[in-house]
């Protein structure tokens, strides 16, 4: 029995279907993302979870108990939103002593509860500040120190570091992962960004159009996508409609790969770090003459841009202190793409 | 919500049926038997009272008159309005902060007193104008204080606010990245006026023109204290009302309304057609500091004389509260100074009660405003029901209304009984006044309302709800907290524009709740300037007061 589980759920706005079909159990602890492009659904049934909005059918559990009907107060799902809706006349302490308020803590245990989770978050000393006069990443720690002091039984968390400058998203990142290994609570995240949903999650969903296409660890949806959809948004691909038939996939008349395996399908997947730069003298398969066509320097790692007769492919190369590749950009080089990195898609 | 009980359904259907019966019956209603009336000759329908209106010079004179009081209002205060948006918001001088907060004083400052204290400084025994007199030692009076001249005088004092404000405000958005990249692209000075300022602030110019025309067509008080022989439209329908041609005063009525209402509707259709704010992430203007020491002290002077003759009516009138009528007579400059006015009010019942009246009047006026702009700005702002358009236009119409338009169509309304009124006679009872004062306040009121729910997000309340709050506890604890500063701010602006309320006091006030700006009128009438004068500053110190508690409460709504 998971912590959360999502049987057979629908919902819809209107006529129109924000999300149908909806079966996920999410473990004790785990930290699983939704991830998906915006208007996909994943919020959508963030706040079925919460309790915001109630399904058309289907149900939700939260451990043994049926919650689908179960108003939102009650539920014990802490929730950290997108733009954090901290309550503007409160102080930080104010905000986050709020849900314990309203649970009648007696005043010690409400200090001592304020008292450990701003430590927890790191802003200590901003107790009496108010919300106003705090930066985006600061106001962040409220809202996710609010939410953790009434020790809820879920952690929800809706795009909250959508709104942090880059630098900032990448250490609250590695942050926001940590307490949650350390508080051990089962956290539920919704994103857009497939590097977040990469980086923090013990499984994540993907979603498109309202379905859940694909759940799994990072790894496994990375490696193995399910479809087209998956490949293209989770990492960076050269994805390519083929004529896939007797372990070939003709990309064009002129250009042919050949394949591991004999499956049939309509897509190939390469990922531009599994294409590299070789010789003519190689004699494995899948070398091509290829012409650079732009080269693209990015810090860690480079980027070309090469064209196999008509057909153009993206090649990411580690920018290694070996690196002497001193390619420019016309020049005829060869490609070798490994025959097991090549991914057969259906759709 | 979702989900929602039939019961609270039902609830809040007959609270919309509740509001829309009241908007209708006190603001629609009235309008239209108003036109109904300007119809009627002898009990049949008739156009013959618009014929007449139309065919005669007498009454065609008033309606040019108050067009050409309009069109000049716009122009001075155009005029004087966007010099001063300019003046303070794109040069950098000191106190300028200070000439800011005062520029927008006439905003608070009864009409009525504000035109008394410009008789005081400006007028044949003013004491500007007896100074200049004694200066120059001349024989007669420099000039005439009195007419079109004397009403503009006062206009330019009063409404070159909205130009001030939408100015400024479109000065702000200015984005400055616009102006560096047109210097950039080598526009000279001019250039970047005419093809990057102006158009900016275009918008802003004209809703400004259209107001000012609008509150200038419809000024009724400095036209009936010092218009004399230049006589406009709302003065000739208190004429025809106290004549007792109704029928007339409607047909008056209706057509000031009209032009009003056009107006109002072009203004509106220009406001969401017209973009005012630029590029969000753009950069604000940058004052422009001048070094020549000349043109520094002109504008230090500039500043001086501004704070000056804005302070200057407010001056007037608190010495003039101090000195003994009969003295003021004699000696033309008070020599004498008592607090005998002021003891005067607070002791003598029969002196304190116009002053009681209005605070009583103000605070129905804005109890009533409260009541009905907190469910219409709710359902404008926060919900979707079909009816919300009518419901927008109800309250917005009296935008469009002239103070003296309001009280002839409440008279008009109430002098019979209807279902609106329980089936009693309004006219003549004290209620109609405060009425009055809040259906002229309540499309601000609404305004100001609306505001606090905007503020209110939606995520603010789940907030609550997921950590735990009922719905009681998050309205007591979140939702009134936070609309509450937009409430009390509405609730006081409207108490500060009725305290002193002037033009719709004259149309129906009763001797039973007599207000204190009759009073001041009354005060004057019967040479008793020093009590006038210190009802006149009891006035401006409690809606000084009351502003100050206003900003207080608006900087906590635009946290």
């Amino acid at each position: 029995m998971g912590a959360v589980v999502l049987r057979d759920i629908e919902k819809l706005y209107g006529d129109t279907i924000a999300c149908t079909d909806i079966n996920l159990s999410i473990n004790e602890g785990e930290f699983f993302t939704f991830l998906g492009p915006s208007g996909c659904g994943k919020t959508t049934i963030l706040r079925l979870i919460a309790g915001f909005v109630q399904p058309k059918k289907g149900t939700i559990h939260l451990g043994r108990r049926d919650i689908t009907n179960l108003e939102a107060e009650k539920r014990q799902v802490g929730m950290v939103f997108q733009n954090y809706a901290l309550f503007p006349f409160m102080t930080v302490a104010g905000n986050i002593e709020y849900g314990l308020k309203i649970q009648k803590k007696s005043k010690k245990e409400r200090a001592e509860r304020v008292e450990k989770y701003t430590e927890m978050v790191g802003l200590i000393g901003f107790e009496h500040r108010n919300i106003s006069e705090l930066s985006g990443g600061e106001q962040q720690r409220v809202a996710l120190a609010r939410s953790l002091a009434i020790e809820p039984k879920v952690l929800l968390l809706d795009e909250p570091l959508s709104n942090l400058d880059a630098r900032l998203r990448d250490r609250m990142r590695s942050e926001l992962k940590s307490l949650q290994k350390k508080l051990g609570i089962t956290t539920i995240f919704v994103t857009h960004d497939q590097t977040e949903a990469l980086t923090m999650s013990d499984r994540v969903a993907v979603f498109e159009k309202g379905r859940c296409i694909q759940v799994g660890s990072p790894e496994e949806i990375y490696a193995h996508p399910i479809n087209s959809f998956v490949a293209r948004f989770i990492g960076d691909t050269n994805l390519f409609a083929a004529d896939i038939k007797n372990g070939t996939a003709s990309l064009s008349d002129m250009v042919a790969i050949s394949l591991e395996t004999q499956a049939s399908g309509r897509f190939i997947s390469i990922r531009p770090q599994d294409i590299v730069f070789s010789t003519a003298q190689d004699d494995r398969p899948n070398v091509f003459p290829a012409k650079v066509d732009t080269i693209q320097f990015d810090g860690s790692s480079v980027e070309y841009s090469v064209k196999v007769h008509d057909i153009s492919f993206r090649l990411t190369i580690l920018n290694t202190s070996t690196l002497c590749h001193n390619i420019t950009v016309g020049e005829d080089v060869h490609i070798a793409i490994a025959e097991k990195s090549i991914k057969v898609l259906d759709s | 919500m979702d989900i929602m009980p039939n019961h609270k359904k039902l609830f809040g259907t007959l609270g919309v049926v509740l509001l829309l019966w009241f908007l209708v019956g006190y603001i629609l209603y009235p309008a239209l038997k108003t036109v109904e009336v300007s119809l009627t000759d002898h009990g049949t329908i008739s156009l013959i009272h618009y014929s007449r209106f139309f065919t005669s010079d007498a009454s065609i004179a008033p309606l040019t008159n108050s067009i050409v009081l309009g069109l000049l209002t716009v122009i001075v205060c155009g005029l004087i309005g966007t010099a001063l948006a300019f003046f303070v918001h794109y040069f950098d001088f000191p106190g300028k902060n200070i000439v800011d907060k005062l520029l927008l004083m006439p905003l608070i400052l009864p009409g009525i007193v504000i035109v008394f204290a410009f008789v005081q400084l400006y007028g044949e025994s003013g004491l500007v104008t007896k100074s200049i007199e004694w200066l120059f030692g001349l024989e007669s009076k420099p000039y005439s204080f009195s007419g079109l001249k004397g009403i503009l005088f006062v206009h330019a004092y009063t409404q070159y606010v909205y130009f001030y404000i939408s100015v400024s405000i479109a000065i702000r958005h200015i984005d400055y990245s616009v102006i560096e990249s047109a210097r950039n692209l080598g526009a000279a000075k001019t250039k970047i006026f005419t093809s990057v300022i102006l158009p900016f602030i275009t918008p802003a110019l004209i809703s400004s023109a259209i107001i000012t025309f609008i509150s200038g067509i419809g000024s009724f008080t400095a036209p009936s204290i010092i218009g004399g022989g230049y006589r406009v439209l709302t003065t000739q329908i208190l004429l025809s009302k106290a004549n007792n041609y109704m029928e007339v005063a409607a047909t008056q009525v209706v057509i000031l309304t009209g032009i009003s209402l056009f107006l109002f509707s072009v203004f509106r259709l220009y406001e969401k057609k017209a973009v005012f704010t630029s590029s969000v992430k753009g950069v604000s203007i940058q004052v422009v500091t001048i070094k020549n020491p000349l043109i520094r002290f002109l504008m230090l002077s500039t500043a001086g004389i501004l704070i000056v003759t804005i302070l200057l009516p407010v001056f007037a009138i608190i010495l003039l509260s101090f000195v003994e009528s009969e003295t003021l007579m004699m000696n033309i400059f008070p020599q004498e100074f008592t607090c005998e006015n002021y003891l005067d009010i607070f002791t003598s019942a029969r002196k304190f009660a116009p002053f009681l009246n209005s605070i009583v009047m103000a605070l129905l006026a804005s109890l009533l405003g409260l009541v009905i702009a907190i469910p219409s700005s709710y359902l404008i702002v926060k919900t979707q029901i079909k009816l919300k358009w009518l419901i927008e236009i109800l309250v917005m119409l009296p935008w469009a209304m002239p103070a003296s338009a309001i009280a002839i169509n409440i008279i008009n309304a109430y002098n019979t009984p209807n279902i609106f009124s329980f089936n009693s006679v309004l006219v003549g009872t004290f209620i109609l006044l405060p009425l009055g004062y809040f259906v002229r306040s309540i499309p601000l009121m609404v305004k100001t309302t609306s505001i606090s729910f905007q503020n209110l997000n939606e995520t603010y309340i789940e907030a609550s709800k997921s950590l735990g709050a009922s719905r009681f506890q998050t309205f007591t604890r979140i939702v009134l907290p936070m609309i509450s500063p937009g409430l009390v701010a509405g609730f006081l602006l409207v108490f500060v524009r009725s305290i002193g309320e002037y033009t719709l006091s004259v149309f129906l006030y009763t001797p039973s709740n007599k207000p204190v700006s009759i009073a001041v009128v009354n005060g004057i009438f019967e040479y008793n300037i020093g009590l006038a004068m210190a009802y006149g500053a009891l006035l401006i110190l409690v809606t000084s007061a009351l502003s100050f508690l206003i900003s207080k409460f608006s900087t906590a709504l635009s946290r």
